[in-house]
């Protein structure tokens, strides 16, 4: 018995003084492993680990491994370990699964010298929110009890700990940055903070006295609002956001929106302005998020429920995420399964030697046994001759057998600004037999196998084994006739390729220009129903182009952009007894990855165009293999312009983002249903265009159902007066607005029917704007 | 004992006169130029289609010009096997010569027996002859010396009961002519008629899949299912039952192109059926062939008698191989 507590107490002890994260010295290894944010993880990101190691003992290159109980794959980082060394790594786990724990090793020549469970904590369908504070700030957060789905989870970490990788954020959903001289974060974290937010993430910044030393170090992208001067804010949106009575204006700043933000919708001083940031956003706050009078208010924790949302959240295996990675990555996994074409042998010559033969075999043989009366010998002569061409035919066949492999790699390329570019490169692998593949790629890049996904014509599998980090070379087994794909993503330099619309002669103008060494094939820019053909563009060219005041006649609305960009394309292998062509099949899975989201929404005009080489390479090494590469560069054209303009027909359009109204589909296309009474119609100027005064105003109605002749108002909001105006107006048809003004306030309209409108059914509208930018 | 001489002179001369004329080497030019004309024209369609609709690898190509060229021979074959002994009787009645070839010592089993050997081995040799055009499906791979092996029975058994259907026709009508007609017409009556009546009977039934019975006899249908066994590697892309489409129409009732795991080995039960029709079809030759008392019994009918006994044996022996072409047992491979 005392032997038992005497062991009981040596395990006790040992608990204390080595926990978890900790690995004792061992051969002369001492290694502390940390997963960042506490363990915390969304399921399918990335998780950092930051791994000390002190060699004590000689010198020794050891890879350090992190594997999620029963994966396939490990992610390794080699790390040469000098005698008396100590060095600090980031290991980047690929958090493929819904695991509590995940194993690290450190390991030499094939031998394991320390190995330790890491204890981790899934956040599924979980608000996972990063606070970086210089001071303790305390949020009134709803409690996890309190709410029906998608609780928070906070997590504070120091500045510096602010990972220096867009993917190692990739965790988070949101982050609070709050009095925090971002001045002092290094470049790579701030291109981090950019890549992430582009992706996705939510970042809210305080305002109040220290904004603008929060402000200082973010890139432009990330400043949605210009501080000003002390100011008290009022309560009002955050009143109506929380449905409840107002804590009374808060002590802040004013904030003067950028020309793509947009301000709360009540108060001035604006509360907050919010911008979109490629499928993210930031918000700028102009009240010091942790003021007293605010964590006291009763309504916080709904407020803060309300503004703490994700600008697109799309749905994965393992729920909602913010941002649309995991849809993307759906898409462009299926077409890896529309593989490029084999190599095909050399068939000329065996058909060549076959018609000889034909002759040979048949007159040839009969005429010149004939000459010497010895036709019997045929069948003798023709055997021999079968034999021997035979012979010829199998062997020239086995030399001239093609590599039976195939490389299929499609990457997505998108700009995100400051010289930026995120870039992801899937790779997809064939091979007849079990074999290994070695490529060459960025050590910079992530590489991660992904989940197995069925596309048009098949499935594709993830790789498995051991995927390097900071390693230039990557080696990966493929199983015979399975494609298995390997996903790398990297955020790069990118600089020179820039899009921006101007106003010119009251039109507005799309300029694009490529200063890049790279050219650009078949750019087009696309918004809406309309798609500019740009053409190539060589390094140092420049295009401009006007665009059209009339969409194409026989394009229906809501079309989706991916069939408009590639339509004859796609049409010309869409007829009778015709199959697409696959590398069509590609391009449009590669621009539909690009702009669509699950959901409908509109980030504003965009420009396509085709690269020769993506600029993140995933290099098979197998020649002799059949290849595809296919790269897209996706870029958002800045609004730059001043002055009068004519806004084209279907640039002011239904906005389905918000989720307040639904589409319904009809004959001419993608409509607005009419749900409610009244049923508000709220029409959109994409992002940029919001300083827009409107001078002329045409909006036109039409419906599926019936409109009806009597009984309907028709509404437009005064954003000046706060109030909804009746219009003179007997639809079906053209209203003409009056004034129009006041109804359009940071590129938003909203138009109200009430009464039988129901009838209509499903609602299309089309606008006609003429304004002033200023 | 002359009369059950079979003599090598006899098949020597028979060879040599078979060998004369420009009928044998235009049978040769046509049947190897007609097999490299459709290895050609697949591969042209293949790779023309290449880039469009699900990706094929390179087996898959190797698979489409196997089978292919499996059925543009054995359809050949079909319509060649009788043509070489269609007027191999008939002529010499039409010549006036059979009366005095009664006068030789070459017996009539003898003259039959020669006929046919002289046939056979002329389809041989045209097979022989096309084999060079195989040699294209290694450039791409894809299929087994097994495969190639199912193939060449097939092709085999058609050709011997080709052959011999053909000798009976010529003795059944003594005119070329005739012949050539009685021939053909069954011939098209059996492949066309068995698979219409195999689609009829899915008709009324709602669709189902049709016994493989009705296509038991069908040559083509046998050769279809001997290729559905080529099957493509397992990859993980849905193209890879594509090659097999070509079969569609010849398998009915005998293999679901979606889930190849209930194919049945038709091909089986029709050698099986093939031996036991040829071996009567010579028996009746060899009684037709006969100018008077045709029907006379003599040793060779107890002969074929006990020949025909020996397979029915052998059939009921190995009935759970063969009969599974006719969907009766589990099959194997």
């Amino acid at each position: 018995m005392k032997r038992i507590i005497t062991g009981l107490f040596i395990v006790l002890l040992a608990q204390v003084f080595w926990p978890p994260g900790m690995a004792r010295a061992q051969s002369g290894l001492e290694v502390v492993a940390v997963p960042a944010f506490d363990g915390n993880y969304q399921p399918g990101a990335w998780l950092p680990i930051h791994v000390y190691l002190k060699n004590t003992g000689a010198a020794r290159a050891v890879s350090v491994a992190v594997q999620l109980p029963n994966a396939s794959f490990r992610n390794v980082h080699p790390v040469d370990l000098p005698a008396g060394a100590e060095k600090r790594i980031v290991l980047y786990g690929a958090m493929e699964q819904e695991v509590r724990s995940v194993r690290l090793t450190v390991e030499a020549d094939g031998a394991v010298l320390v190995a330790n469970e890491l204890p981790v904590r899934p956040r599924i369908n979980e608000r996972l929110l990063g606070i970086v504070a210089s001071a303790d700030l305390r949020l009134s957060l709803p409690r996890r009890q309190d709410m029906a789905g998608e609780p928070f989870t906070v997590v504070r970490l120091p500045a510096t700990d602010l990972p220096d990788r867009m993917a190692g954020l990739s965790s988070l959903g949101f982050l609070l940055l709050a009095d925090v001289p971002t001045a002092e974060l290094s470049p790579a974290q701030r291109q981090a903070l950019l890549g992430w937010v582009s992706a996705g993430g939510h970042l809210i910044i305080g305002g109040g006295p220290t904004a603008a030393r929060t402000l200082a170090g973010l890139p432009p992208q990330l400043q949605p609002a210009t501080p000003g001067g002390a100011a008290r804010v009022p309560d009002a949106p955050l009143a109506s956001l929380a449905g409840a009575s107002g804590p009374g204006a808060l002590p802040g700043i004013r904030l003067t929106p950028a020309p793509t933000a947009r301000a709360a919708p009540e108060g001035d001083p604006p509360a907050w302005v919010q911008q979109t940031v490629g499928v993210g956003m930031v918000t700028q706050l102009a009240f010091d998020p942790g003021t007293p009078v605010l964590v006291a208010w009763e309504g916080a924790p709904r407020f803060w429920d309300q503004l703490l949302r994700s600008f697109i959240q799309t749905s994965t295996p393992f729920g909602p995420e913010p941002g649309v990675d995991g849809y993307q990555e759906n898409i462009l996994a299926g077409a890896l399964t529309a593989t490029p074409t084999i190599s095909l042998p050399p068939t000329q010559v065996i058909f060549a030697l076959l018609a000889v033969y034909a002759i040979l075999a048949g007159p040839g043989l009969a005429l010149a046994l004939k000459r010497f009366d010895a036709q019997a010998m045929m069948w003798l002569a023709v055997p021999a001759l079968a034999l021997l061409t035979g012979v010829v035919v199998f062997g020239m066949a086995l030399a001239l057998r093609a590599d039976q492999r195939v490389i299929h790699q499609i990457s997505l390329v998108e700009v995100i600004g400051e010289g930026q570019a995120r870039a992801r490169t899937l790779t997809g692998v064939l091979a007849p037999q079990e074999q290994t593949f070695i490529a060459d790629r960025d050590p910079g890049a992530l590489v991660r196998p992904l989940r197995a996904a069925a596309g048009q014509y098949g499935e594709v599998d993830g790789v498995k084994g051991d995927l390097a980090q900071e390693s230039p070379t990557l080696s990966f087994p493929v199983a015979p006739w399975r494609i298995q794909r390997v996903l790398a993503e990297q955020q790069l330099a990118f600089p020179g390729v820039s899009a921006r619309i101007s106003i010119q002669n009251e039109r507005l103008v799309i300029e694009m220009e490529n200063r890049s060494d790279r050219t650009l094939h078949e750019v087009v820019a696309a918004y809406g129903e309309y798609v500019l053909r740009l053409g190539r563009l060589d390094p140092g060219a420049r295009v401009i182009q006007v665009w059209p005041d009339t969409p194409p006649a026989d394009v229906r609305r809501g079309e989706t952009l991916s069939y408009l960009v590639l339509r004859e394309e796609l049409e010309a292998g869409r007829g009778p007894g015709q199959a697409p062509d696959r590398a069509t099949l590609v391009r449009e899975a590669l621009v539909s990855a690009a702009l669509s989201r699950g959901i409908i929404s509109d980030e504003g005009p965009v420009v396509l165009a085709w690269l020769e080489r993506s600029p993140l390479q995933v290099a098979v090494r197998a020649p002799g293999a059949a290849r595809r590469e296919m790269t897209l560069l996706v870029l958002r054209p800045v609004f730059t312009g001043s002055g009068a303009v004519s806004v084209p027909p279907g640039w002011l359009r239904p906005a389905f983002i918000t989720g307040e109204q639904a589409p319904c589909a009809g004959i001419e296309g993608r409509g607005v249903a009419v749900v409610g009474d009244p049923f508000t119609l709220a029409l959109r100027l994409p992002p940029g265009m919001g300083p827009l005064r409107a001078e002329a105003l045409t909006l036109t109605f039409e419906s599926t159902g019936r409109w009806p002749n009597a009984g309907v108002a028709t509404l437009l909001y005064d954003w000046e007066r706060r109030r909804w105006v009746e219009q003179d107006f007997d639809g079906p048809g053209t209203l003409r607005v009056a004034d129009p003004a006041p109804y359009l306030r940071e590129g938003q309209l909203l138009a109200r029917f009430e009464g039988r409108i129901g009838e209509a059914r499903c609602v299309y509208v089309d606008a006609t704007l003429r304004g002033v930018m200023p | 004992m002359r009369r059950w001489d079979l003599s090598i002179p006899v098949l020597f001369k028979e060879f040599r006169v078979f060998m004369r004329g420009s009928r044998a080497a235009l049978m040769l030019a046509l049947y190897v130029g007609l097999a490299t004309i459709a290895a050609r024209l697949l591969t042209g369609a293949v790779v023309e289609q290449l880039d469009r609709g699900a990706p094929l690898l390179s087996a898959q190509i190797g698979q489409v010009l196997f089978m292919g060229l499996s059925l543009t021979l054995q359809t050949l074959t079909v319509f060649l096997s009788p043509a070489v002994t269609l007027n191999a009787i008939s002529r010499e009645y039409e010549r006036g010569t059979f009366e005095m070839l009664l006068l030789t010592p070459v017996p009539p089993l003898q003259f039959v027996i020669g006929k046919l050997a002289t046939g056979l081995a002329f389809l041989l040799l045209l097979q022989l002859a096309a084999a060079p055009v195989f040699g294209l499906v290694a450039l791409f791979g894809g299929v087994t010396a097994l495969d190639l092996a199912r193939v060449a029975a097939v092709l085999f058994a058609t050709m011997v009961t080709g052959c011999i259907f053909g000798l009976f026709c010529s003795a059944l009508t003594r005119s070329t002519y005739g012949a050539a007609l009685l021939c053909y017409a069954l011939l098209i009556t059996l492949i066309g008629g068995s698979l219409f009546a195999a689609s009829v009977w899915s008709l009324i039934n709602a669709m189902r899949a049709p016994p493989p019975a009705f296509v038991a006899l069908n040559p083509l249908s046998a050769m279809g299912s001997a290729l559905v066994t080529a099957q493509p590697p397992v990859v993980s892309l849905a193209g890879g039952l594509r090659p097999l489409a070509l079969l569609i129409p010849l398998t009915r009732g005998v293999a679901n192109l979606g889930d190849l795991s209930d194919a049945v080995p038709l091909y089986r039960a029709t050698a099986v059926l093939y031996a036991g029709v040829s071996l009567l079809l010579l028996w009746a030759t060899l009684h037709l062939a006969l100018p008077r008392r045709r029907w006379r019994l003599t040793t060779v009918d107890a002969a074929l008698a006990l020949l025909l006994l020996g397979g029915l044996v052998l059939a009921y022996g190995f009935r759970g191989w063969w009969m599974a072409g006719l969907g009766f047992a589990p099959g194997g491979a």
